[in-house]
């Protein structure tokens, strides 16, 4: 087995015991005493790292936080004297539920400068952005560390014992540094301030250079070369236009005004994975073939599937799993329940969804469409009836509201 | 006639090859010598060390596997390590494996999929725990669940 190889593995090990909300634990040696419970310091910082854990805690702790508010409220609607019919206590139940939802951080202002830069094409490495000449070289910040993370200037040997030091949250790393982290561990850069920041994050078992980190009048240049393991970031663009290019030697990665993008590679045998998971548009280029593909939110590519995305994708990346309802968002409850458990009905242009209908919807608990006697649910548009019947989907409209 | 004299001479020197072979060429043991001596390494040198290698031993698999698991490696001899992982029933004495031997898939695979505390399926659970195929059924829960890259053979 090839050391590339059982790097991912480890890589892939890691991520599968942090997705699962709980690294194994150590298992203490004889006569050693049980490792202390994580604090809530702790769960804080797993939130932050995307930890299931950490979720599922801060979902808790919000929906907890929820009910005493409602609880709080209804007491006091109830200390209250009676309300005319005219106002009727339901708005405070209706304020109460969103102050418990995580407060999303508010999107960057556009610019009025850059009309659309989402919609402006990466531009290739050998291309100079326009007033390259002008461009100031800047330093990226370290915002985040996990775990043991090592940077070192130039072309240091890895093996170099010297040349690599710990990277500290706070430190500013210049152009031409390479960083290393180790297993269960990340590190967080931050690119550019105010509304037009990029935020980079290496994660376990990754190596990587700042190629370049330059501003122009208008474009903010960052080029990492990746030489392997992953990475993901984001970009907020306000006044300038973020260009951001992740390079390796087995594929690259261009993102065009993103959210949410990853890279993770393995040099040896070629195997990489681009995935976009919130907003934007990222382009991967595979250099062992020269074919590219552009790759929308919720998507990915891989070395395997970038001649044939969508039908890949389609074939094998059907959502049969099962989740536990209260780690997951409405909208993937939502998925989920449609994809799962055939109750939707695929519409004429092959991808949308006519509403979910349920053949026993109250035993599913699942809300009624607010119709008396037949409790169903119903979501616009409404299921369309099928001439040719309805083997194994969830009946029809006609047929659930008793027609 | 003469047909039958070359199908046994044929015969005698393939067998005679594969005498060879196996007392010579066959041996699992890496040709490779690393720069560095990978025991003297921390576990985040130790970690970039595997990405130069072009082959894993079985005792780089074995602080590979438990740095993955458990974030660190606390211990400092391959005896220690084997111990370890034979106590938390990762690897198996029926395997016979060596500190020097090459790393396999499957034996990888088994590993990770224990570390993970994959669900085995019917037929690892009564096949594999006698030892029948155990690491070929590894191979096939650690690809399900995506710790290998499916279809890819060059990191067999």
């Amino acid at each position: 087995m090839t050391g590339g190889a059982t790097v991912w593995m480890m890589g892939r090990t890691d991520d599968f015991l942090n997705h699962r909300g709980v690294y194994a634990k150590p298992e203490p040696a004889a006569g050693e005493i049980d490792p202390p419970k994580r604090s809530p310091a702790a769960f804080v910082r797993a939130y932050t790292d995307d930890s299931r854990e950490g979720k599922l805690m801060f979902r808790r702790a919000c929906t907890f936080a929820a009910l005493i508010a409602i609880g709080a409220c209804a007491l006091r609607a109830s200390a209250q004297p009676a309300p005319t019919p005219a106002a009727t206590p339901a708005p405070q139940r209706a304020t109460a539920t969103p102050s418990a939802r995580p407060v999303q951080p508010a999107p960057a202002p556009s610019s009025t400068a850059n009309p659309s830069p989402t919609t402006r094409p990466a531009q290739s490495q050998a291309a100079q952005p326009a007033g390259a000449d002008d461009a100031e070289a800047l330093k990226a910040k370290v915002i985040e560390v996990e775990g043991t993370v090592e940077f070192a200037l130039g072309d240091a040997d890895a093996f170099d014992l010297k040349a690599w030091k710990p990277v500290t949250v706070d430190m500013e790393l210049a152009p031409d540094t390479q960083i290393r982290t180790g297993m269960r561990s990340h590190c967080t850069l931050q690119f550019g301030e105010g509304p037009n920041i990029t935020v980079i994050q290496l994660r376990r078992g990754t190596q990587a250079k700042i190629l370049e980190y330059r501003r122009t009048i208008d474009e903010q240049r960052i080029r990492i070369g990746l030489g392997y393991g992953a990475v993901r970031g984001g970009s907020s663009e306000g006044t300038l236009r973020s260009d951001v290019v992740v390079d390796s030697t087995v594929a690259t990665l261009a993102k065009r005004g993103t959210e949410g993008w990853e890279i993770e590679i393995e040099p040896v045998s070629g195997t990489f994975r681009i995935s976009l998971s919130r907003s934007g548009l990222v382009e991967a280029f595979s250099k062992a073939t020269g074919e590219s593909q552009e790759v929308e939110p919720g998507e990915y590519v891989s070395d395997s599937t970038i001649a044939r995305l969508w039908i890949n994708q389609d074939i094998f990346d059907r959502a049969i799993e099962f989740y536990e309802p209260f780690s997951l968002t409405e909208y993937e409850v939502e998925f989920m329940f449609a994809e799962t458990t055939g109750y939707s009905s695929l519409g004429n242009s092959g991808h949308e969804l006519y509403g979910i209908a349920s053949r026993r919807p109250q035993q599913l608990g699942v809300p009624t469409g607010g119709y008396p006697g037949v409790g169903t649910v119903v979501l616009q548009p409404a299921p369309v009836s099928r001439a040719e019947g309805n083997f194994g989907f969830g009946q029809t409209f006609r047929v659930l509201v008793g027609r | 006639m003469r047909s039958g004299f070359c199908m046994r001479r044929a015969r005698r020197l393939s067998l005679g090859l594969v005498a060879v072979l196996a007392l010579t060429g066959c041996s699992q043991h890496r040709h490779y010598t690393p720069p560095v001596d990978p025991n003297q390494l921390t576990d985040i040198q130790f970690v970039h060390y595997l990405e130069t290698v072009p082959v894993v031993t079985f005792g780089e698999g074995c602080r590979a596997v438990l740095i993955a698991a458990d974030g660190a490696d606390r211990f400092d001899s391959f005896a220690a390590r084997y111990a370890e992982l034979e106590r938390r029933g990762w690897v198996r004495d029926a395997w016979g494996l060596e500190a020097d031997d090459l790393l396999d898939l499957g034996t990888m695979c088994f590993m990770a999929a224990e570390a993970c505390d994959l669900p085995p399926s019917a037929s690892s659970t009564v096949l594999g725990s006698w030892g029948l195929s155990d690491r070929r059924y590894a191979v096939r829960k650690a690809v399900a669940a995506k710790l290998v890259a499916s279809g890819r053979t060059s990191c067999r």
